[in-house]
């Protein structure tokens, strides 16, 4: 058997064409271009990405701390400094900046920067020579002179500065020389970074804000003369600098770092556009399916006439993938298309500007998924042609044919053809998945889904049949019971539909919950103004000027920065280098001082991490204790060591319970405490909570800043008091909880906006399927109604049958979808996130008058052409 | 060419057993045209089946061109199918989506692929034209058989039945669905084109005028056959 003749067969049958395959073609095409458009961009972004190179950085590596450098450090960077390799070293922290011409207070990151960065790229600044003349000698250019600033964009909006204008940092105040409109490590300003104000290195003490208990940042760029000397340094040092608690990087990880980024979210994109593929290819399985039974009969002839089963099957097969090729060509056009649009619809969230781009591998990679989709869904329904009995050709045309049905289950081609199917479907999840076990979950939550949405459709339709009144008019039940004629695709109409609206019901009720809560943290009775880094000394004037401005003071709380000494006498640095004795293999034993209450490890990071912890008598209203008694006065173990309750969750991953002791370093004071209570916290609810909380009287001799949180609900009352501060204590730090809230929501409303619309391709996609459902009973449609009007009924009548049929269709589809939709927010919001859900059931109600309006109005406009035809005209080109 | 011994062919639907044909013996020689008469449900079109190896016998042998039906398997008897038999069907079963033209070279087309060889086509459409010039529809040729009339769409099947030049040429109630006056233009085609060919044919028919102009007629009753004039 060769495929020439099967290829010539198909040609020819294709030129019959088959209305509902090339409509389900159609839906193909969509679920292409989404998955096109999403590969395009991620790979403009890669593109984009890998073009930056080193100037991702400006240098050939960067180190950064929380700490200033220790000897180690700095020997190495003098070392490499002597041996001719440039280094710039930079100090960074947030500060409230003030540009007093706009009266505007920003929080914003100071960046200080002296050397000779950039070693690659170019700061570009407008006017231009702004970052040259940052950096000449300020002391020569005369002391009546202020220093000068460069600010980003984003810092220069937010201030309403711009070249020319003063704006305060600290003690200290800067000219504005110009505006960055391009510097490297300066990604385009992303929602959650803070825009940033760049000052020279020696008016940094002017500042007054760089001394102990800031939240500076200390960094270092490196030229060493390329990649590969850089990535000698850091190998030959990682042990130095892990333990010094730098951070290094080269541009190559930078790089990875945002790909993968961009790559994670664009496959959760991409996920939601793969329904619409999916979707595709259920529409081609209904399809073929209806391929199938009309062409059964010509099959059997086929065979009759001596053609083989393989080149029988092989005609139907190579036209649905001619089709499905031609419609993977379209969609993957539509997609190079659409990703144009796509960095639009992510603004503000990308690390790069993205140039559009067509890439051959993935419209190659698109083509492949389409064709391919097409062949898993269809071969199992056109099995049945193969299947076609030669003798049919014998028998009267009337009475139908059957494939031999009743060996069906007993095919081993059947379940090979069911078996690649899923394998299929499995496959594009995990490869379109953020990781495999994403993509396996996806799948089979896809294909519950879609059982679930097909019992509920079945089931509900049967009910509607079962339980429909007799009495009930006559186009209603007629209308119900053209959802069960031969050949019906009730099935995919109602998972197509249905999956469609569950999308967008699942979305809305996942963005309104999300929103809500974000309502709830600022609403009434919440702070809205946050004010930190305040030192011991400043608080009381700062509650002072808080109260002064007739604003509440909803506490004051002390924040003391803490980290792990040792846990039951075994030092943390023991504990993290080694795997200790456990990891030869040893089990935990009661005479392992590091094992803790619990018997479990102590998690590296958990030992590592700094602890921002403060000290109270009383629980929050966002805590409950779970175990042990809170300040336990009757406590007796050891020398009276301080008292310290810990959050469950750390209490696991540090491996302790009651009773155990840790030993806390703060600003090279050591402290001993025990656990004598472990607390539930509630993290999701806004309040300030702390992995551990010590009992008052132990860490008043660490040092602490405060945080005062008030309630201040007028905007500018609001700046007004921020100014104050600004001006009195110029190293306290303001955040505007709205401004925060205004960032949450932007970004929920983008992801959501993002999602919204890759689920549109699976709604046009369900939409199609719909119509390939119209068009595939278009036949039986026509002869019940011409048999109908013949008999008498009235044009109205037949209308209101399709009527009735669209408006079961569509509602049992939305209904599904939406009642499915209404569990798949709860178990996202209230299981996943942890947040309380409210079923949105407004909006769920809308979209389900929706999606019976849209199959309605479908149905309507398909039907009125049967009504319209004459009897006469229908029924001669009714012979078949 | 055609040799049928024992023919039994019964079928068990509910429980019970229906056994149409008991017994039947045929013989079919090369040029030899046998018309099977009977009554409506005395097994023509299963008897037909039989010898086309559509289906097979419960017990019996059939052998076209001396090759023994019961040895071939599904695939071969498709080949042979293809190969010797052609078919003239009462409801003449023209592929819809394909011209006349294309319908008559499909089992040209079909054999070509079996072959395994590209085929000459230009050779195949040369054959169907002039086949289609011989039923008289030579101007139709590119028409779908939904333009046809149902005498015009027999003459294209009459034409598609002699495409590969078969030994062998089963029919079933070819004139059934045609007036008297088209079927009477259709068992000339039938008796001309059988001469040049000198293929074995079987005609199962209720139509006496054709039944006359057949070298034989057997009559079907109670699933056996009885030999008549
Ligand atoms: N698959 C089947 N299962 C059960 N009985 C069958 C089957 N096929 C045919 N029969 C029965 O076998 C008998 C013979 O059928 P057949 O079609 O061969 O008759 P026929 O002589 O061709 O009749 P007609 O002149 O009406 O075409 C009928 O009674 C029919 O009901
Ligand atoms: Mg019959």
């Amino acid at each position: 058997m060769s495929l020439r003749f099967a290829a010539r067969m198909a040609r020819r049958d294709a030129r019959a064409g088959s209305g509902t395959l090339v409509l389900c073609g159609g839906a193909i095409a969509l679920g292409v271009a989404a998955l096109v458009a999403l590969g395009s961009f991620r790979a403009s972004v890669a593109d984009a990405v890998a073009r930056q190179g080193r100037d991702m950085l400006g240098a050939d590596a960067a180190f950064s701390s929380r700490h200033a450098f220790p000897d180690s450090v700095r020997r190495l960077l003098d070392s490499l400094s002597r041996t001719g390799a440039g280094v710039s070293r930079s100090t960074g922290f947030p500060s409230m900046v003030l540009a007093p011409g706009s009266g505007a207070v920003r929080l914003l990151e100071v960046r200080a920067i002296e050397g000779g960065w950039p070693f690659y790229g170019e700061v570009e600044t407008s006017p231009p020579g702004a970052w040259a003349a940052l950096h000449r000698d300020t002391a020569a250019a005369g002391a009546d002179l202020l220093p000068l600033a460069v600010l980003d964009p984003e810092a220069a909006a937010q201030l309403s500065a711009s070249a020319g204008d003063t704006v305060t940092v600290g003690r200290a105040r800067f000219v504005v020389a110009g505006v960055a409109t391009a510097m490297p490590d300066h990604p385009p300003t992303r929602v959650f970074d803070r825009p940033r104000v760049y000052i020279p290195a020696g008016d940094l003490a002017s500042t007054d804000l760089v001394r102990r208990g800031s939240l500076i940042t200390y960094g270092a760029y490196l030229d060493v003369g390329g990649s590969g000397a850089a990535r000698t340094i850091l190998d030959g040092h990682r042990g130095m600098l892990r333990r010094a608690g730098v951070r290094a990087t080269t541009p190559a990880r930078e790089q990875e770092r945002l790909t993968s980024g961009v790559g994670y979210g664009t496959r959760f994109l991409g996920l939601v556009g793969l329904a619409a593929l999916l979707l595709g290819g259920l529409g081609v399985a209904s399809a073929a399916r209806v391929l199938a039974a009309t062409r059964l009969r010509s099959a059997a002839l086929l065979r009759c006439l001596g053609a083989s089963r393989g080149s029988v099957l092989s005609i139907f097969l190579l036209e649905t993938l001619a089709l499905a090729l031609v419609a993977s060509a379209l969609g993957a056009a539509a997609g190079i298309g659409v990703q144009a649009w796509l960095p639009h619809l992510l603004s503000g969230l990308l690390p790069v500007s993205v140039r559009f781009g067509v890439h051959p591998g993935v419209v190659a990679a698109g083509l492949g998924v389409g064709v391919g989709s097409a062949f898993a869904f269809a071969l199992l329904p056109l099995l049945d042609v193969r299947d076609a009995p030669p003798l049919a050709a014998l028998r009267r045309a009337e009475s139908g044919v059957d494939a031999e049905g009743r060996r069906r289950w007993r095919d081993p081609r059947r379940w090979g053809a069911a078996g690649l199917l899923a394998a299929a479907v499995a496959a594009l999840c995990v490869w379109q998945a953020p990781s495999p076990l994403t993509g396996l979950a996806y799948a089979g939550g896809l294909a519950l889904l879609s059982l679930l949405l097909a019992a509920v459709g079945r089931g509900l339709a049967w009910a509607a049949r079962r339980f429909l009144p007799h009495g009930a008019p006559y186009a209603l039940r007629q209308g119900v019971s053209n959802l069960f004629r031969p050949r019906n695709q009730t099935l995919a109409v109602v998972v197509a539909l249905g999956l469609g609206t569950f999308l967008i019901g699942t979305l809305a009720a996942v963005e309104s919950s999300v929103v809500d809560r974000l309502r709830l943290a600022t609403g009434p009775g919440q702070p809205d103004l946050v004010l930190f880094d305040i030192q011991p000394d400043q608080r009381d004037s700062v509650l002072d000027l808080v109260r002064r401005g007739g604003h509440p003071a909803l506490g004051a709380t002390p924040i003391a920065v803490l980290r792990i000494a040792s846990l039951n006498g075994v030092d943390a640095a023991h504990l993290r280098a080694g795997e200790g004795r456990r990891a030869s293999g040893a089990a935990p034993s009661d005479s392992d001082p590091a094992a803790g209450q619990t018997g479990r490890r102590p998690e590296r990071w958990a030992l590592g991490r700094e602890y921002r912890s403060t000290w109270r008598d009383s629980l929050t209203a966002t805590e409950t204790l779970v175990a042990g008694r809170w300040w336990d006065s009757a406590w007796a173990g050891g020398p009276r060591p301080g008292q310290v309750s810990l959050a469950t969750g750390i209490a696991g991953d540090l491996g302790v319970g009651i009773g155990d002791t840790i030993t806390w370093e703060a600003a090279g004071r050591r402290l001993t405490t025990v656990v004598t209570s472990l607390r539930d916290v509630d993290w999701a609810r806004p309040a300030l909570n702390f992995f551990a909380v010590f009992q008052p009287g132990v860490l008043e001799t660490v040092p602490a800043t405060w945080v005062v949180l008030t309630r201040i609900p007028d905007p500018r009352a609001r700046a007004a008091l921020q100014r104050d501060l600004v001006e009195r204590f110029p190293s306290v730090s303001a955040v505007d909880l709205s401004r925060i809230e205004a960032a949450v929501r932007q970004v929920v409303g983008t992801v959501a906006e993002a999602v919204r619309f890759m689920t549109l391709f699976s709604v046009m996609a369900g939409l199609l399927i719909l119509v390939a459902a119209i068009w595939a009973s278009r036949r039986q449609r026509l002869r019940e109604s011409v048999l109908l009007r013949t008999l008498g009924a009235r044009a109205a009548t037949i209308r209101s049958i399709h009527l009735a049929e669209y408006a079961c269709l569509g509602g049992l589809a939305g209904l599904a979808g939406t009642g499915l939709a209404a569990v798949a927010g709860w178990a996202l919001v209230a299981r996943g996130f942890g947040l309380p859900y409210r079923t949105p059931v407004g909006s769920l109600a809308l979209l389900w008058l929706a999606t019976s309006a849209a199959a309605v109005l479908v149905g309507a406009l398909a039907g009125g052409k049967a009504v319209r035809r004459p009897p006469l005209e229908v029924l001669r080109g009714l012979e078949e | 060419m055609i040799l049928a011994e024992g023919l039994v062919r019964a079928y068990t639907a509910g429980g019970r057993t229906l056994t149409v044909l008991s017994g039947v013996d045929l013989t079919v020689a090369a040029g030899e045209i046998v018309a099977i008469v009977g009554p409506s449900g005395s097994g023509k079109t299963t008897l037909l089946g039989l010898l086309a190896g559509l289906d097979r016998p419960t017990r019996g042998t059939v052998r076209l061109d001396g090759e023994l039906l019961a040895d071939l398997d599904q695939e071969g008897l498709a080949r042979l199918r293809a190969e010797k038999v052609g078919f003239v069907f009462q409801t003449f079963q023209l592929l819809p989506t394909l011209t006349a033209l294309e319908n008559v070279m499909v089992p040209i087309e079909i054999a070509t692929d079996r072959a395994g060889h590209r085929g000459d086509r230009n050779a195949a459409e040369r054959r169907a034209r002039e086949l289609l010039g011989r039923v008289g529809l030579a101007e139709r040729a590119d028409h779908y058989p939904s333009q046809l009339s149902g005498g015009e769409q027999q003459r294209v099947g009459l034409a598609r039945a002699f495409a590969n030049r078969p030994t062998i040429l089963l029919a079933d109630e070819p004139t059934g669905n045609l007036d008297a006056d088209t079927g009477a233009e259709v068992i000339d085609l039938l008796v001309e084109l059988n001469r040049e060919a000198d293929t074995a044919m079987v005609l199962v028919t209720h139509d006496t005028e054709l039944a006359a102009r057949a070298s034989r007629v057997v009559r079907l009753r109670d699933g056996q056959l009885a030999g008549a004039t």
